[in-house]
């Protein structure tokens, strides 16, 4: 039972709908006064997006009640759908670009449907995805702009870095996309996903998940995503919800914008199982050396203690981890090791972590 | 309903902040509150991330993820830490992080099953940041509050598929008081909230945004076994936790126990009635002693009204044995104050194993053949081989004194217990306890 999930039932009592503003995009920017207020201040960016699939996700078995050894009636089979209505994205040029969490488009899709916020609905492709940052870019077909130059502004994406207990807001089209949804929250982590997204615990369900994230003063803090997995499930919101910043989409969408897909990055390895054992042990002890690992070709052993990762001395485990995460796979780093009485210094290059059995 | 979110919001404003209340004049918009209200909020959450404390249980060698692992806080600078009991209940070894990933091997110091807290002392800590215990009973529905943990254990893993490292920073969610004086299972008094708490949260401190622990979350109402949160959390609250800090201090590891009003009968609500009606009062029982009498109505325990005999146990789940508590009776047209000593439910209980009277090097008491590990005489260093000689000043010469005298002890009681070991007398402080078979 996935955590991040969430139940098409909670959508329609979870949600506050808003009437939508008349006119909103040609309607002069003025400062919102009222939470209202805020959520029509970011509809010229909220977008709705109805995709519709030749074939979703498979749900592995382990996943499925009784490992799929029963067929689930009622209710159980609507549980591996995705619930019908709308899913939430934003508008990001003129152009027509439209992000939202990738897993919104997952699947073998067959087409999508944007509902600009000036009410046209336009088929739509994708043309880039992040696994990573757990979003995807579509552009809106044809040659004509989305929106008129005149009636352009950029979303007002945040520039300042989220703060935990800031208030935020996530905004979203759903089921229907003529008007927005607003949950309430808190930021309840920064620094998540190596500092690329944050945490909240605005109620994110399916439709609004796709959406802005708002602060208060209308500002985009994040982009909400992160299910937590790839196939459909809808369980309902546990207050665990994630969002990729503000900082990190900014960073990401020149390459999107060139459908340019953006992989995974090679994990770092340096192929040892260590862990925090003992405080009064200082550096990370060598349990196992992996074999072919970078780690063995630079010469360590099990039974070493690193104490010393590129210059900078380690108290512990973790704080090794946190080195071998800001290096890149390829590069050469050089510790150093106890073994027994002496010390030893090796060189080595960085390798890739194996890619992981599960997702 | 925005209207609704408003109210809420609104509140909050008020609770949190009461000198924004000048900010209600006519030029201060919905927002603007609100912008103010999170510069408190921020801040108090700030103040109080530094002294959450991951926790990971080990077992068997092994850390196990599921079980015993949570959150927790330090109480103190030197590391002393509050978590619940099923936290760390079964572990062997205790880890611990504080924000950052700084680690620290912890132990338990006391536990109290009944009340699900436990209290662990990191090992040479010093000059870590802490946090303080406030009063409960000021805690009103409505009130905001938000709460620290490590739901999934999000913050101490990697839970996304990049690889990123954990970054051991807590989660915080926010929401308001929904009832106080919860009766739930073993939660005698819970306050419960609507915030997010979830699998891992356990452990982890409730606080006002005054920065003050009100409670620790422990437990959640969930359907279907689908344990996510569903807005009904619960938690113990901070008063009970203070009363159980000393006995838990002082506990070696061992549990620290609940106490009743022994030899007093209480009956169901009656309509009309102030109090709940004394059905039964046995002689010389603390009870008897307190001066409670057949008839009266008992109307107050601890300070708080009684409105329901469920409240009364869980006004009494909220102390630990060998405490005193005040009650307040009706008797006829007047009111009376009693107070009564708790006394842990069970037979006295040493967990010694005596044998018969050695008397070859002129030692005349009884000799300890075996300790029952984990027993009240073995927290408190009793060990094979000692000679009892006397306990709380009277003479032992026979494994039926010692009966006799355990027997006019209750569980709970401190007693000093004069033992010779090696040929040198010592004297050593057993908290008896309550063998309930």
């Amino acid at each position: 039972m996935n955590v991040r999930s969430v139940d098409r039932r909670v959508v329609l009592i979870a949600f506050v709908t808003l009437a939508p503003a008349v006119d909103s995009i040609a309607a002069e920017m003025t400062v919102p006064r009222t939470i209202e207020e805020l959520a029509h201040s970011v509809e010229p960016w909220v977008v709705g997006l109805r995709v519709e699939r030749k074939k979703d996700v498979a749900v592995p078995r382990d996943q499925l009640p009784f490992e799929g050894a029963f067929r689930g009636r009622g209710e159980w089979k609507d549980y591996f759908k995705r619930p019908r209505g709308w899913v939430s994205g934003i508008l990001v040029d003129r152009a027509g670009h439209v992000l939202t969490s990738l897993y919104n488009v997952l699947g073998e899709v067959r087409k999508i449907d944007v509902r600009l916020p000036s009410g046209k609905t336009r088929s739509a492709t994708i043309i880039a995805r992040s696994p990573t940052d757990d979003v995807a870019l579509l552009r809106v077909d044809g040659s004509e702009l989305a929106v008129a130059e005149k009636d352009w502004r950029d979303p007002p994406w945040s520039d300042t870095a989220p703060r935990t207990g800031q208030m935020l807001f996530a905004v979203g089209r759903s089921p229907v996309p003529d008007r927005l949804t607003m949950t309430e929250g808190i930021v309840s982590a920064i620094g998540r996903n190596g500092d690329r997204a944050i945490q909240t615990d605005a109620k994110l369900n399916y439709g609004n998940v796709g959406g802005p994230l708002i602060d208060l003063r209308g500002r985009i803090v994040a982009v909400s995503g992160f299910v937590g997995h790839t196939y459909p499930q809808w369980g309902f919101n546990s207050g665990i919800g994630f969002g990729t910043t503000a900082r990190t989409v900014r960073e990401i969408l020149p390459r999107l914008s060139k459908s340019e897909s953006i992989d995974r990055p090679l994990v770092p390895f340096l192929g040892i199982q260590s862990e925090v054992v003992n405080p009064d042990v200082h550096g990370a002890p060598v349990l196992l050396v992996v074999e072919g690992s970078s780690a063995e070709r630079a010469g360590v052993r099990k039974g070493d203690v690193i104490i010393e990762f590129n210059g900078r001395s380690l108290d512990n485990f973790n704080q090794l981890r946190f080195l071998i995460f800001a290096q890149k796979a390829g590069e050469k780093v050089e510790f150093k090791v106890r073994r027994g009485e002496n010390t030893v210094v090796l060189k080595g290059v960085l390798g890739t972590r194996p890619p992981r059995t599960r997702e | 309903m925005v209207k609704k979110i408003f109210g809420c919001l609104f509140l909050f404003v008020f609770v949190g902040t009461p000198g924004f209340v000048d900010l209600l004049g006519k030029d201060s918009t919905e927002l603007d509150l609100l912008l103010e209200a999170q510069v408190t909020q921020v801040a108090a959450i700030e103040a109080a991330k530094p002294a959450f404390v991951f926790l990971r249980g080990i077992q068997g060698g092994r850390r196990i993820n599921g079980i015993a692992s949570g959150s927790g806080f330090c109480i103190s600078a030197d590391g002393f830490v509050l978590t619940n009991n099923h936290v760390v209940e079964g572990a062997d070894d205790v880890e611990a992080f504080i924000a950052g990933g700084k680690f620290f091997k912890a132990d338990i110091v006391g536990r109290d099953p009944m009340g699900d807290i436990a209290l662990l002392k990191l090992r040479n800590a010093k000059g870590l940041p802490f946090l303080e215990l406030g009063d409960s009973s000021t805690v009103r529905p409505g009130q905001r509050v938000f709460a620290l943990g490590d739901p999934f254990l999000i913050g101490s893993d990697s839970v996304f598929a990049s690889g990123a490292p954990p970054n051991f920073e807590p989660s915080v969610s926010a929401g308001i008081v929904s009832a106080v004086h919860r009766y739930s299972d073993m939660y005698n008094d819970a306050v419960q909230v609507d915030l997010a708490v979830n699998r891992g949260n356990s452990g982890g401190p409730l606080l006002t945004f005054d920065g003050k622990v009100v409670g620790v979350n422990g437990k959640i109402e969930v359907r279907f076994y689908i344990g996510i949160n569903t807005g009904v959390g619960y938690a113990v609250p901070s008063n009970q936790i203070s009363r159980f800090l000393d006995p838990l201090k002082s506990a070696r590891g061992g549990v620290v126990l609940h106490g009743t009003i022994r030899g007093l009968g209480v009956g169901e609500r009656v309509d009309g009635k102030a109090g709940l009606l004394v059905t039964r009062v046995q002689s010389s029982t603390p009870a008897s002693r307190a001066g409670f009498r057949t008839g009266d109505y008992l109307v107050r325990l601890g300070g708080l009204s009684v409105p329901t005999r469920s409240r009364f146990l869980g006004i009494l789940g909220t102390y630990p044995a060998g405490e005193h508590i005040v009650a307040e009776v009706k008797r006829g047209d007047t009111r009376q104050t009693l107070t009564a000593i708790l006394v842990a439910p069970g037979k006295p209980y040493l967990g010694v194993v005596p044998q018969s009277v050695e008397r070859d090097d002129g030692t005349v008491g009884v000799r300890v053949k075996e300790v029952r590990e984990g027993g009240p005489a073995s927290r408190a260093g009793l060990q094979e081989g000692d000679v009892i000689v006397a306990m709380g000043g009277e003479k032992i010469e026979s494994t039926t004194d010692l009966k006799t005298l355990l027997a006019r002890r209750l569980p709970g009681d401190q007693v000093d217990v004069r033992v010779v070991r090696d040929g040198k007398p010592i004297e050593i402080e057993i908290r008896i306890g309550g063998n309930i078979d």
